[in-house]
């Protein structure tokens, strides 16, 4: 069986591996929502990778379970935090990197309220926005 | 009994969901860690908005889950009319292409699953 146990320990150095990954992205990218990118997706990549090398470890009917049950919910639970980060920070006016091309979210949001229009604002709710700012 | 039924007819594509799933959330980790690792970054980042054909929650949720697990996109917010989905994407050379992309590949799989 020290095949499985190699296995597991390549699956433990890979997932340690995309954390630390996680980890630089989130000092080496320029705004919060490139950030959210690595901060998402390779850590929570990370920890699945990590979970199954747990499972080529112990192969057991129980941790296995557990394990899959962690994954799953890691995998269900990690785009809503980052969705409400984003929308949070884009809420508080976070600024875009200047590398930004297109931002197609700018004036949908009602500052009062919180409303997202899905196309562009009446007449009104940019005059909302210009009354918050002053 | 015919729910069950259905639920059972469904396993299939879901299977078949599960496998594009993992192959896409791979991709996208390779990806970010090109990224970062590599000194130079050839980002055009920047806010999208795409028009739903999903109307369930169940369905907004898978979306956004997808849309977040897949390479260079993250979901920002749903209009409160539920129309419009915004995604912050990494690589914008195209935005109707991306657009596109993300409508006929990721919407049209969500709704086999659940329809």
């Amino acid at each position: 069986m020290i095949i499985l146990e190699w296995i597991a320990s390549i699956f433990l150095v890979t997932g340690a591996f995309f954390m630390l990954v996680a980890a630089l992205g989130v000092i080496k990218l320029p705004d919060v929502f490139t950030r959210m990118h690595a901060a998402t997706k390779a850590s929570s990549f990370g920890t699945g990778l990590m979970l199954v090398g747990t499972i080529a470890y112990f192969r057991e009917p129980f941790i296995f379970l557990e394990s899959l049950l962690v994954i799953v919910f890691i995998f269900l639970t990690a785009p809503v935090a980052s969705h409400m980060i984003g929308r949070a920070a884009y809420l508080l006016k976070v600024p875009l990197w200047q590398g930004t091309v297109v931002d197609q979210l700018h004036g949908k949001y009602n500052l009062h309220t919180h409303e997202l229009l899905s196309d562009s604002p009446p007449a009104d709710s940019q005059n909302i926005a210009k009354d918050l700012k002053d | 009994m015919r729910n069950l039924i259905k639920m059972i007819l469904k396993i299939p594509t879901f299977i078949v969901f599960l496998i594009f799933y993992i192959e896409e959330v791979v991709r996208a980790n390779l990806q970010v860690a090109y990224d970062i690792l590599t000194p130079k970054h050839f980002m055009k980042p920047g806010v999208i908005a795409i028009k739903m054909d999903v109307e369930s929650d169940i369905e907004i949720l898978s979306l956004n889950n997808l849309i977040t697990m897949t390479p260079g996109t993250l979901s920002l917010d749903v209009s409160t009319d539920r129309k419009v989905i915004y995604v912050h994407a990494m690589y914008i050379y195209d935005a109707d292409e991306l657009k596109k992309q993300i409508k006929s590949g990721l919407e049209k799989k969500i709704m086999g699953l659940y329809r």
